[in-house]
């Protein structure tokens, strides 16, 4: 098994004229908490979206446990092993909050000529029904299983989403501020989730918009402004990186 | 041996230029709300059984028969939008819905038309406009709806771009259609523009109706016979492009009338096939150019410096 | 007077043709989120694909030799074959169904790829309403695909024969439309535990993540062109299955039954039951078919009650009750009659077992 398992080579992508990643290369290890910050429009989210497939980059490879997976489309990214979330989250709002989660896990019953025969797959769907049950619970959300994904409140979204992720059962897990916005007396919740996901032995890639809540978990950090990445290293190194501290003009970051 | 040949062409020009006429309000309906409104052929079939109704009490009288039917639809179009259009536009429908909503409005217009028909015995008339020739050429008779339509044409197509140009209210449409938001925060009021916008799309295409009417049996499908040519003409040039709806119609009157008798007469093929050129034209565009042959704004930008008009 | 009888094999004969083409179009918009506006060209070519055949078919089980079906000897011929062979008949159907339904799934496989092309949503429904022109062009004047305007007619029903044999009550007039007319419920049944199935399964899930957000479905492995190609094959193949039902129903493959006006009061179906809701289709479908033979009945009536007055008027109106109905819908609840339903798979049994014991 390849030590990194996320590497980016000079990935640049520009949108009508405007550099928003520009030749960022970067690695993340295996099984490390690895997080990503840097002010509003630093180019995170998009770095995500060429990292999931959803965008191609202009330029620059990306790889995943040593495979090209440039320009890659988002399905296939996932059956390698990579989930990623979204800033605003983009769950399935017509459908329940059990329906959501059970989504995430490849059945037998995708194909539509065996769905058409229970016995195919139901076995498999009872099986994994046990397993979203029990992450349910883990996130307090086995009391709403059958409610409307478009239901449940802000909070719940962003937990269901953590939840979702657990339950894809991925390699490499990209999580976009998973824990701004988020009310106070959820957080543990959420940090509970996260040290679960790394201690089944995944890889946690963090976009947030300040170290601050990531500084105790985080192995590395990568800083990136204004497309470009600007500083990496462990949390206490870049705390006092005078660069970062520009970039971020005198406002905290930490 | 190219005798057929004028009387194509003029053929050609005369349903290029009645296509101009209905085509711009959809292509202003596309642009400044982006509605596809499949309901649009119905506002040819109230102009063109206006003309046919008040031909009966003031016949031969063109010039009040065309402004009247631009007032009718003109009138049709704005209670589509305010009973349909509206409120959906408000709730933020997609765009399906919108298809769907303005082919059932087509559909009530289309039923209700042919039940009043039904029951005014008009169903399907001619209007008593006589059509005379007034002028010839290369031994074709130049009638005087056929000057009429020509004028009407190239005058709505002038004053159009003035419009557009040089009045307030034609440059606020235009930042409507461009950027409907920013319009809104520069304080243009949005629903008094869109409201002109119904009031011309719909005239217009009543007028085309009107001007179509001499030459055909009005009745009430006949809007919505030619609904899909009159999307072509407008995919053809790009859906919102004023200068594309020009090269649509062009496209659509020539493959239709030249292109068509070209056909029939070296290779035999029957008119009856004739509305599968601008169908599989459709097709062939959507699929393979989007943007149509409409001639994009950077391209219009560059077209001018060449001419040395100054470009702003 | 009134012929119940008639009119009761009437209106299972179209209300189950119609279920068919609701729950396909349910399956393709309702939880595909794929408008198909050119149902009329699934369900036509169905339609006549099933009459060539057939035609030609007739003939050939018969070891008669073929000629030009558009004929009055031919015509003849046919209903003579039909009305004496059940042999030939019923092989000659059954192949008849089978390659409509081939058909319809092809087409409809094609038909997917404009999804995959076309830049503004709206255009998929252009093209295909412009397919489905297409199609009524060259079927109404090519004389070697159609018999012309007036269609390929003499496709008898299939149970015709049994007027022939000497078997009592089955040999009446009224048996083998009946027969036929449960036929058609059959398959009516067919399709709708098919659908059910299929909605009520993963496939079902993975359709309403593409439908709510194709990129998020994406994202979590769902090969999206796949199975919207999946989508469209599947409801188109039931479209060309309708088509089959229905000529073989009405005796004659015609152009002027398959228009858009007709797609159009086929979504007036899917949208009043609600839609991605099975039993919503079912609905829909029947208020409509409820429509659409009042409006015959009312439209005889008038013929026979009040002369003078235009009996086209009632089918006039008949368009227009379905237009407002539409817009009405539209604008206060668009969301259909029935709520739009969960994917029911055992999974919920388990969380359900969980709150019965009071976990």
């Amino acid at each position: 098994m390849s030590e990194w398992i996320l590497e980016t080579q000079s990935v640049s992508k520009s949108y009508g004229g405007v550099r928003a990643v520009d030749q960022v290369t970067l690695r993340v290890k295996r099984g490390s908490v690895t997080a990503l910050i840097g002010p509003n429009g630093s180019g995170k989210s998009t770095l995500f979206n060429i990292i999931s497939g959803v965008d191609k980059p202009d330029s620059g490879k990306v790889f995943v446990s040593n495979n090209d997976v440039t320009g890659y489309p988002p399905h296939k990214l996932f059956q390698m092993g990579v989930y990623r979330t979204f800033q605003n989250p983009r769950l399935f709002f017509g459908m329940s909050v059990l329906e959501n989660t059970l989504l995430t896990v490849k059945s037998p019953g995708d194909n539509p000529l065996r769905a058409l025969l229970p016995s195919e797959w139901v076995n498999h769907e009872l099986n994994i029904a046990e397993q979203a049950k029990e992450i349910l619970e883990l996130f307090r959300l086995s009391e709403v299983y059958k409610n409307s994904a478009s239901e449940i409140s802000g909070g719940q979204i962003k937990l269901l989403q953590l939840a979702m992720a657990l339950m894809a059962n991925p390699e490499l897990v990209l999580l976009d501020e998973p824990i701004a916005g988020v009310s106070p007396h959820l957080v543990p919740t959420i940090f509970d989730a996260l040290l679960r996901i790394r201690e089944q032995g995944k890889t946690l890639f963090i976009i947030e918009h300040r170290l601050h809540e990531l500084f105790e978990v985080a192995d590395w950090v990568y800083v990136m402004g204004r497309g470009r990445l600007i500083a990496s290293g462990p949390p206490s190194e870049i705390v006092r990186n005078e660069r970062v501290r520009e970039e971020y003009l005198g406002s905290s970051i930490v | 041996m190219l005798s057929w040949l004028p009387g194509s062409i003029l053929r050609s020009v005369f349903e290029s230029g009645i296509f101009l006429m209905i085509s711009i309000g959809l292509t202003l309906t596309l642009s400044v709300v982006k509605l596809p409104n499949f309901a649009h052929a119905e506002f040819l079939t109230i102009g063109a059984y206006t003309s046919l109704v008040l031909s009966q009490v003031v016949p031969n009288n063109i010039p009040i028969i065309l402004l009247a039917s631009f007032l009718t639809a003109a009138i049709l179009a704005l209670a589509v939008h305010n009973a349909v259009f509206k409120p959906l536009i408000a709730r933020k429908s997609s765009a399906y819905i919108l298809v769907l909503a303005s082919f059932a409005a087509a559909q009530f217009i289309r039923y209700t038309v042919f039940i009043a028909g039904s029951l005014g015995g008009v169903l399907s008339a001619h209007p008593l406009i006589a059509v005379t020739p007034v002028v010839y050429i290369a031994g074709q008779a130049l009638t005087n709806v056929y000057l009429t339509t020509l004028i009407v044409a190239i005058a709505s197509t002038i004053l159009l771009s003035l419009f557009f140009r040089y009045t307030l209210i034609g440059k606020c449409m235009r930042a409507v259609s461009s950027n409907t938001v920013l319009a809104q925060l520069s304080g243009i009021r949005i629903e008094y523009i869109v409201s002109v916008m119904w009031i011309i799309a719909g005239g217009l295409g009543g007028v085309g109706g009107a001007l179509l009417s001499p030459y055909v049996t009005v009745t009430p499908a006949l809007g919505f016979n030619l609904l899909l040519e009159i999307f072509a003409v407008v995919i053809f040039g790009g859906l919102t492009s004023f200068v594309g709806t020009i090269i649509g119609s062009l496209i659509m009157g020539f493959s239709e009338n030249t292109l068509m008798d070209f056909l029939n007469i070296y290779f035999g093929v029957p008119y009856t096939y004739t509305q599968l050129i601008p169908f599989s034209l459709i097709i062939i565009v959507l699929l393979v150019k989007p943007t149509g042959f409409g001639v994009s704004y950077s391209a219009n930008r560059a077209l001018r410096r060449l001419i040395g008009v100054r470009t702003r | 007077m009134f012929d119940i009888v008639g009119f009761i094999i009437s209106l299972v004969s179209s209300l189950g043709i119609y279920i068919i083409l609701t729950l396909s179009l349910n399956l393709e918009y309702g939880y595909g989120g794929q408008p198909n506006f050119g149902q009329a060209l699934f369900y036509g070519m169905g339609a006549f694909v099933t009459a060539i055949l057939t035609s030609n078919l007739l003939f050939l089980f018969a070891h008669q030799p073929l000629a030009n079906i558009c004929t009055i000897t031919s015509l003849v011929q046919r209903e003579s074959i039909a009305t004496s062979n059940p042999a030939a008949t019923l092989l000659a159907w059954a192949i008849s169904g089978l390659a409509s339904v081939l058909v319809g799934a092809l087409i409809g496989f094609a038909a997917s790829y404009p999804a995959l092309r076309v830049k503004e949503e709206w255009y998929l429904a252009m093209v295909l309403l412009v397919a489905a022109q297409i199609f009524t062009i060259i079927f109404s004047y090519d004389t070697s695909l159609g018999c012309g305007f007036d269609g390929i007619a003499g496709i008898s029903n299939p149970f015709a024969w049994l007027t022939s044999t000497s078997i009592p009550v089955l040999n009446s007039s009224y048996a083998f439309p009946a027969i036929y007319a449960g036929v058609i419920a059959l398959f009516a049944y067919l399709c709708y535990t098919l659908t059910e199935r299929l909605t009520n399964s993963p496939f079902g899930r993975q359709l309403k993540a593409i439908r709510d957000d194709w990129l998020a479905a994406s994202t979590l492995g769902k090969n999206v062109n796949a199975i919207r190609a999946q989508v469209m094959v599947i409801g188109s193949a039931m479209a060309g299955l309708a088509g089959w039902l229905y000529v073989y129903y009405i005796g004659v493959a015609n152009t002027a039954d398959y228009t858009s006006t007709f797609t159009f009061s086929i979504w007036v179906m899917m949208i009043l039951g609600g839609f991605a809701n099975n039993r919503g289709a079912l609905t829909g479908a029947l208020v409509l078919t409820l429509i659409n033979e009042l409006t015959l009945v009312g439209s005889t009536l008038v013929q026979t009650y009040i002369p003078g007055f235009n009996p086209n008027i009632v089918n006039y109106s008949k368009y227009l009750l379905e237009s407002l109905l539409l817009l009405i819908l539209l604008i206060y609840r668009p969301k259909g009659l029935l709520k739009e339903s969960r994917i029911k798979t055992p999974a919920y049994t388990l969380f359900k077992e969980g709150e019965k014991s009071g976990e």
